[in-house]
């Protein structure tokens, strides 16, 4: 079979990513992504597909012979399967997004409590585009990713969202909404500000303190789309999708960077269902009380 | 020191290569948003101006490309450590600035900050120089360079700075060149 060998089409958009892959004995060496993109930064290879759509039922991934990165979210219509491999493979571990939705049914093999650790800084699992890339995200566009800069200075700003949760990296978990109500535990920083909470009507993460979130969500009710902004203005809205289903913005902490990602639930799908659908369980508020004096 | 002075210190310390940068702080105690002050090194060409977007060190980017500049949170409020001897030839200065974050509920300024300093030091904290930022009427100012590692012939020296933006961090990216 004849092997192409022409260059990527880069006039065309929808031809891009359309090269036939050629013979193993004829792909060029890979060179080391730190050299390729230096931002953001990449000391492994990308991770296999596994963290994309997948309708097939779950294989090893077979040994690709070109580095194939994975454009999709963390959406999994396959039998579940352990999140994790075994300790004992980690260069073949998929990236621990375990926020993704599965709608296949429960492995018996699966543990009762996957691994909750963040990914390790540069370990990024595939390239996504900038916040300045991205008009909005949806089905064209499901992730995108900040740089560490973005992910780290000021606030960043949700417009439209009538619910958010939060979970921090001792997993302490609570949700709110516009109205200044509270379920489950807040995570307040030292500058005494929450993480995450609503000011007025918009969402705001604390991006002082990144490195304590370990993810988010946020879920539109009414007509306004959701919207974010960072501090040097950029900004990108989520699709609203349509009358069976609606996008939710889900927040990433992946190392030092913030990934963005809409994903779609059934719009008639509760606040709890939601909170279910991503495994999120609310951490019970204790209010302790000081010592009584005499 | 007093802004505006040198010391020289790979001169004065034959042998210098590891040094730790310390930053210290008192913030007035408040029950509302306080300022939260971000250290952060800027490693600058001959012209002043950063070499990429990646030369920056602060708290989510913690260390160079080349390895020579990283952030610690050490034993004064932060600390950037560098090693002189792998600061890549083109960078002329390292820039050591402070802002305050500027999260859009408030507290975006100096005014509540006493006793802000910079110290260098060995990296057995025999401390070299130390500058106490003169506390004035900061008010107005949300980012403040504190001082500077520059190259002097063959050595290097530090500079007291002091001095303070009034226009944040899109001044210090629109100075420095830099995308924050």
């Amino acid at each position: 079979m004849a092997l192409n060998t022409s260059p990527t089409r880069s006039d065309v958009g929808y031809l891009r990513r359309r090269v036939k892959p050629v013979a193993a004995e004829e792909t060029p060496a890979v060179q080391p992504a730190s050299a390729a993109t230096p931002e953001p930064r990449q000391t492994e290879p990308p991770r296999p597909a596994s963290s994309g759509l997948s309708l097939s039922p779950s294989t090893p991934p077979a040994p690709a012979p070109a580095r194939t990165p994975a454009p999709s979210a963390g959406l999994s219509l396959s039998p579940s399967t352990p999140p994790h491999t075994p300790a004992s493979t980690p260069s073949a571990t998929p990236a621990p997004v375990s926020t993704g939705l599965s709608l296949g049914p429960s492995s018996p093999a699966a543990p009762a409590v996957p691994p909750r650790t963040s990914a390790p800084a540069g370990s990024l699992p595939f390239p996504a585009p900038g916040i300045d890339e991205v008009r909005e995200l949806g089905d064209d566009d499901p992730v995108l990713r900040l740089n560490a800069r973005e992910s780290a200075i000021g606030s960043l700003i949700v417009t439209g969202a009538a619910s958010a949760v939060w979970e921090d990296v001792e997993l302490v978990t609570g949700a709110g909404t516009p109205d200044g109500s509270t379920t489950g535990s807040p995570v307040t920083t030292d500058g005494n500000r929450p993480l995450v909470g609503f000011d007025d009507s918009d969402a705001l993460v604390s991006l002082r303190h990144v490195r304590l979130l370990r993810r988010a969500l946020f879920v539109s009710r009414g007509p306004e789309p959701l919207g974010v902004q960072i501090f040097d203005g950029s900004t990108v809205t989520v699709s609203p999708g349509d009358e069976k289903r609606m996008f939710v913005l889900s927040l990433l902490r992946i190392g030092g960077v913030i990934e963005l990602r809409a994903e779609p639930v059934d719009r008639s799908a509760s606040d709890e269902t939601i909170l279910k659908q991503f495994s999120f369980v609310l951490t019970p508020f204790l209010v302790t009380r000081a010592s009584r004096s005499r | 020191m007093i802004p505006g002075a040198n010391a020289a210190l790979t001169a004065e310390n034959p042998g210098l290569s590891q040094i730790l940068v310390g930053f210290g702080w008192e913030t007035i105690p408040s029950r509302g948003p306080q300022a939260e002050l971000v250290p952060m090194a800027i490693m600058c060409d001959a012209d002043g101006h950063s070499l990429s977007n990646d030369h920056l060190v602060f708290f989510n980017q913690i260390v160079s490309q080349d390895g020579s500049v990283s952030f610690v949170d050490d034993r004064d409020n932060e600390e950037i450590d560098v090693d002189l001897s792998l600061v890549p030839a083109e960078v002329a200065k390292i820039v050591f600035i402070v802002y305050v974050d500027p999260d859009v509920r408030g507290a975006g300024n100096f005014s509540a900050v006493r006793s802000a300093y910079v110290r260098v030091a060995t990296r057995d904290n025999r401390e070299l120089v130390r500058f106490v930022v003169p506390a004035e009427d900061n008010r107005t100012i949300n980012v403040m360079m504190f001082g500077e590692l520059y190259r002097h012939r063959d050595d290097w020296k530090f500079r007291a700075l002091g001095q303070g933006y009034l226009t944040g961090l899109r001044g210090v990216a629109a100075d420095f060149r830099i995308d924050l």
